[in-house]
């Protein structure tokens, strides 16, 4: 009953953020120098033309009958139209989301299996010569720049060998799940290195945790003790960490898609923005923020699930 | 213990007087009591110390490092030998107007480290004050500016810093702005959670009895104790913000392409990969590692240093 409280009362403080923050990106999209309807059209058009066009896109109305207009549409579900793609922006994104959602999901799934096991490996030889390789590594993972990562994978293993494709993101799901290794594991690479932090040093403190002593002397066998005490205490924190690495992600995937052409949400955005679509980047944003607020919600639930001792809405002054 | 730890740790009148003094004074006292110094408990600080101090001096004499670094660009320009691969003269190759490509990325040093420090300076200004402030105060203006907070954390960074530049344009300052503008709600929280603790202390409480204002209880007495966490921040903040920024640059939201940024450089060579020319934007990383690797280094060894587990 408690959790289902604090649930009820997070999500009632959700909507107003969110509430302010669609307000906000309508107010830059609209602060924005140049003209949409120029953008749409090009340099030389006929003013006719330009003017029933900005008619059109709702473009002389005042800012506040813009916004009431955009807001009722939004309440029906009509996040209006892209003008470049001719189509929809709510279909547009939906069809770039799953892009993006699968990019994601490779990375996430690539940290965990090569994070988890290193982390743990260097907790456990804790200053021996596993420990400081594996701490190297993740050192320069916090260091190199994640674009430039991908270029280096791009060049060794796509353009060098052919091995993967240099642009693209396939026809089926056996040429998608290609695509997305690279970007994928690109992606991962920060995120790897600060999950290695993470668990070394989770594992080191539970590792010195009275209670490991007491299991330890209790005769408890080697694989129950680190199994059933270490790793299940170590990784708490560590299951908080990469649901809010998911956000770090998403910042991520705006550059990764555009080094390796995947037309992903993260590509879709810059392009809105630099062709000036109102709609598109509004409905990119939202999307971008409501995948932010919900993934924080979910990390405090998932902690407090993971932890009994933490009491759920207990000091949010 | 180490001086600063010492300082942390003490009450309000022994705190004043560790700041007048000079920290020289105390490191040897503490030597002679039989345990190690700074630098031999952090070695990690020392290194990354190192390391941060070299990046400087490469940016304060970037002549020193290659002689061409503060010629204008058009300068470095030869035609006869465009897009050359790394060789012993051209230690990072050239690129398609046959520059050299390391003399463009020493000489680039000194924006980017600017651009990184300058990022951080004000958020970690603002961003601890504000934090300072709604910790101690609390109330309505405490839950304002939280609001305001979870607004600005709402967005992905990224997006929010993309958004930014796509209104107020490219440019140094505007990207500038633009990381202000994205990086200071960690500061504000960072700071906040640790006078919400601070404040119920015992020398605080010392302190309101003793009739000091809020002013001289906030910066003289507080302040000491909590920026810790956000200092330690701040230097793995500023790796991230040289990267976000050479980011930006990458996707042509940054700087403007014709200023040399660590960024520009590997976005330029983006358009030569197909054609097998890897260097152009592959070499430039390598001192975006070593400038990562230097901070992060430097940040860790102060996170050792300052935050010991209690």
């Amino acid at each position: 009953m408690e959790t289902f409280k604090y649930i009820l009362r997070r999500v009632l403080q959700m909507i107003p953020v969110f509430i302010v923050s669609l307000i906000v990106i309508f107010l830059m999209m609209r602060l924005l120098p140049g003209d949409a309807a120029l953008a749409t059209l090009g340099e030389k058009v006929d003013p006719k033309v330009y003017e029933a066009l900005k008619e059109n896109m709702g473009l002389n109305a005042s800012l506040w009958d813009q916004f009431t207009i955009y807001a009722s549409n939004l309440l029906q579900g009509d996040l209006g139209s892209s003008y470049k793609y001719k189509m929809p922006v709510a279909e547009l994104i939906g069809s770039r989301m799953v892009v993006t959602l699968c990019l994601a999901l490779t990375a996430a799934i690539i940290t965990i299996i090569v994070a988890l096991p290193l982390g743990y490996l260097a907790g456990v030889k804790k200053d021996k010569l596993p420990d400081v390789l594996v701490r190297l590594f993740a050192l320069v993972g916090l260091a190199a720049p994640s674009f430039w990562v991908g270029l280096v994978l791009l060049i060794t293993l796509a353009v060098g060998t052919g091995l993967f494709p240099t642009s693209g993101w396939g026809k089926d799901w056996g040429e998608h799940l290609w695509a997305l290794l690279l970007p994928g594991f690109t992606l991962a690479f920060a995120s790897i290195a600060v999950v290695i932090r993470n668990v070394r040093n989770n594992v080191v403190d539970v590792r010195n945790a009275d209670y490991v002593d007491f299991g330890r002397s209790k005769g408890l066998s080697s694989w129950v003790i680190s199994t059933g005490y270490v790793l299940r205490n170590a990784l708490i924190p560590t299951a908080t960490l990469l649901a809010l690495r998911i956000i770090g992600m998403l910042s991520g995937s705006v550059i990764i898609e555009n080094i390796f052409g995947l037309p992903g949400i993260g590509a879709l955005l810059v392009e809105a923005v630099t062709g000036r679509e109102y709609a598109t980047v509004q409905g990119c944003v939202m999307v971008f923020v409501a995948i932010t607020l919900i993934v924080n919600l979910l990390t405090d639930i998932l902690y407090s699930v993971l932890d009994h001792r933490i009491q759920l809405g207990g000091d949010r002054a | 213990m180490t001086s600063l730890e010492l300082k942390l740790g003490a009450d309000p009148a022994k705190e004043n007087e560790g700041l007048d003094k000079p920290k020289k004074k105390k490191t040897p006292k503490i030597t002679k009591s039989g345990k190690p110094s700074v630098w031999r408990r952090s070695p990690s600080l020392l290194v990354g110390a190192i390391m941060v101090v070299f990046i400087f001096f490469v940016a304060a004499f970037p002549t020193l490092f290659a002689e061409n670094a503060e010629k204008p660009m058009t300068a470095l320009m030869d035609f006869t030998a465009m897009l050359k691969p790394p060789t012993a003269e051209h230690w990072f190759g050239t690129d398609n107007y046959g520059r050299d490509i390391y003399t463009m990325v020493i000489g680039a040093t000194r924006l980017d480290l600017l651009i990184g420090l300058g990022s951080v300076a004000l958020p970690f200004v603002v961003g601890s004050f504000l934090g300072l402030i709604c910790g101690y105060y609390g109330g309505k203006l405490d839950s304002i500016i939280m609001r305001i907070l979870d607004v600005f954390v709402a967005f992905p960074f990224m997006v929010l810093a993309i958004a930014i530049v796509a209104i107020i344009g490219n440019g140094i300052m505007n990207l500038l702005i633009a990381m202000w503008i994205v990086s200071w709600p960690p500061y504000t929280r960072l700071v906040r959670s640790e006078v919400l603790v601070a404040k119920n202390s015992e020398y605080v409480q010392a302190a309101k009895t003793l009739g000091y204002s809020d002013i001289t209880i906030i910066f003289r007495h507080i302040l000491p104790n909590v920026i810790s966490s956000s200092v330690v921040y701040a230097a793995s903040d500023v790796v991230m913000c040289i990267m976000t920024a050479a980011s930006m640059s990458f996707l042509g939201l940054g700087v403007d392409a014709a200023t040399l940024e660590w960024g520009s450089i590997i976005s330029s060579g983006k358009t030569y990969i197909m054609g097998g020319y890897w260097w152009i934007s592959t070499m430039p990383g390598l001192i975006m590692i070593f400038v990562g690797l230097g901070f992060s280094l430097f940040g860790d060894g102060l996170n050792d240093l300052l935050r010991t587990k209690d």
